[in-house]
């Protein structure tokens, strides 16, 4: 991809930031809830329906939403069209949708990885998962910090990433 | 874990976000003058303008959050220059070799250079209007001394 060939269609960067919000806090209601089982090990039968699990899961799905159908056709991108951004100024500057709909990839597989490890029934696999995720939700949500982009750029620094 | 340990652990996390956060957003727009040398001799003549005394160097990458505000910040600052001062935006992906070689890990992150490729300074991050016009006006400072001292 070049940057000189950018479409200038582009979207309010605070959009993402209100979704990472959203996320943030059921990550941290996820991982309230799972460290009191995340210790134990209990039967997988069990642990699938877990309350920290089904939530995680959920959070995953809606990961996955927002990195396979693009950031624009994110649901809390749409609650934000519809509730928040009626309210506030126009933005100062529009953002490429392509960096907030990485950031989702990372956020995806960080999540699946927890409810992988969970269902392998790793003690502490799946709070370890939604901490990391929790993390770089509230860097995203607060200060606006992509995480997943910074890193992208140590990738390609680091050479493991080159152009396609 | 009852339910005080737990509330620790969530506040334990929100306290290492913040730090994290603060420590991030201190480096963003942070200039450095220090230690900075020339661009490598193969740098095609395309990142460089060589109509304007200094060119504002912009390593973006596809996936940068900051980089269309700092595409703005940087272009007002060259077209209010009067061609002293030239903008060009180059994707980290298409020149992997020096974007390691001037050890660019982050993007947007910008070179002041002149029309010789001497890397002037290097701003880290997204910097506001003001942090850019600062160093272009230092950088066009400096360059006019040199070019003054010449002359005599």
């Amino acid at each position: 991809m070049s940057t000189s060939s950018k479409s200038p269609a582009g979207i309010d960067p605070r959009g993402p930031r209100f979704g990472a919000g959203i996320t943030g806090v059921l990550l941290l209601v996820t991982i309230a809830v799972g460290l009191g089982t995340a210790a134990s090990v209990a039967p997988l039968a069990e642990r699938a329906v877990q309350p920290a699990f089904l939530l995680l899961a959920a959070i995953t799905a809606v990961f996955a939403w927002g990195a396979f159908a693009g950031i624009a056709r994110h649901p809390y991108g749409s609650l934000f069209r519809a509730l928040i951004r009626p309210r506030l100024e126009p933005p100062a500057y529009l953002e490429e949708p392509e960096p907030p709909t990485f950031a989702q990839l990372v956020g995806f597989l960080v999540s699946v990885a927890g409810v992988a490890l969970h269902l392998l029934g790793v003690p502490y696999g799946l709070v370890g998962a939604a901490a990391v995720a929790f993390i770089a939700a509230f860097l995203n949500s607060v200060f606006g910090l992509c995480l997943g982009c910074e890193m992208y750029a140590l990738l390609v620094r680091a050479k493991i990433i080159r152009s396609a | 874990m009852d339910a005080l340990q737990i509330a620790l652990v969530l506040a334990a996390l929100v306290a290492v976000a913040t730090l994290a956060g603060f420590a991030w957003q201190n480096t963003q727009g942070s200039v450095s003058r220090r230690a900075l040398s020339s661009l490598p001799p193969d740098v095609p003549p395309s990142l460089v303008d060589h109509s304007a005394v200094i060119t504002l160097l912009q390593f973006s990458g596809p996936f940068c959050s900051y980089c269309a505000a700092m595409r703005g910040v940087l272009g007002a600052e060259a077209s209010s220059s009067e061609g002293l001062v030239a903008h060009r935006e180059i994707d980290i992906t298409e020149y992997p070799e020096l974007t390691s070689a001037l050890k660019v890990s982050q993007t947007p992150t910008t070179f002041l250079v002149t029309r010789s490729g001497h890397i002037v300074s290097r701003i880290h991050g997204a910097a506001k209007p003001p942090v850019v016009a600062e160093e272009v006006h230092q950088a066009l400072t400096t360059r006019k001394a040199q070019s003054d001292e010449y002359l005599i």
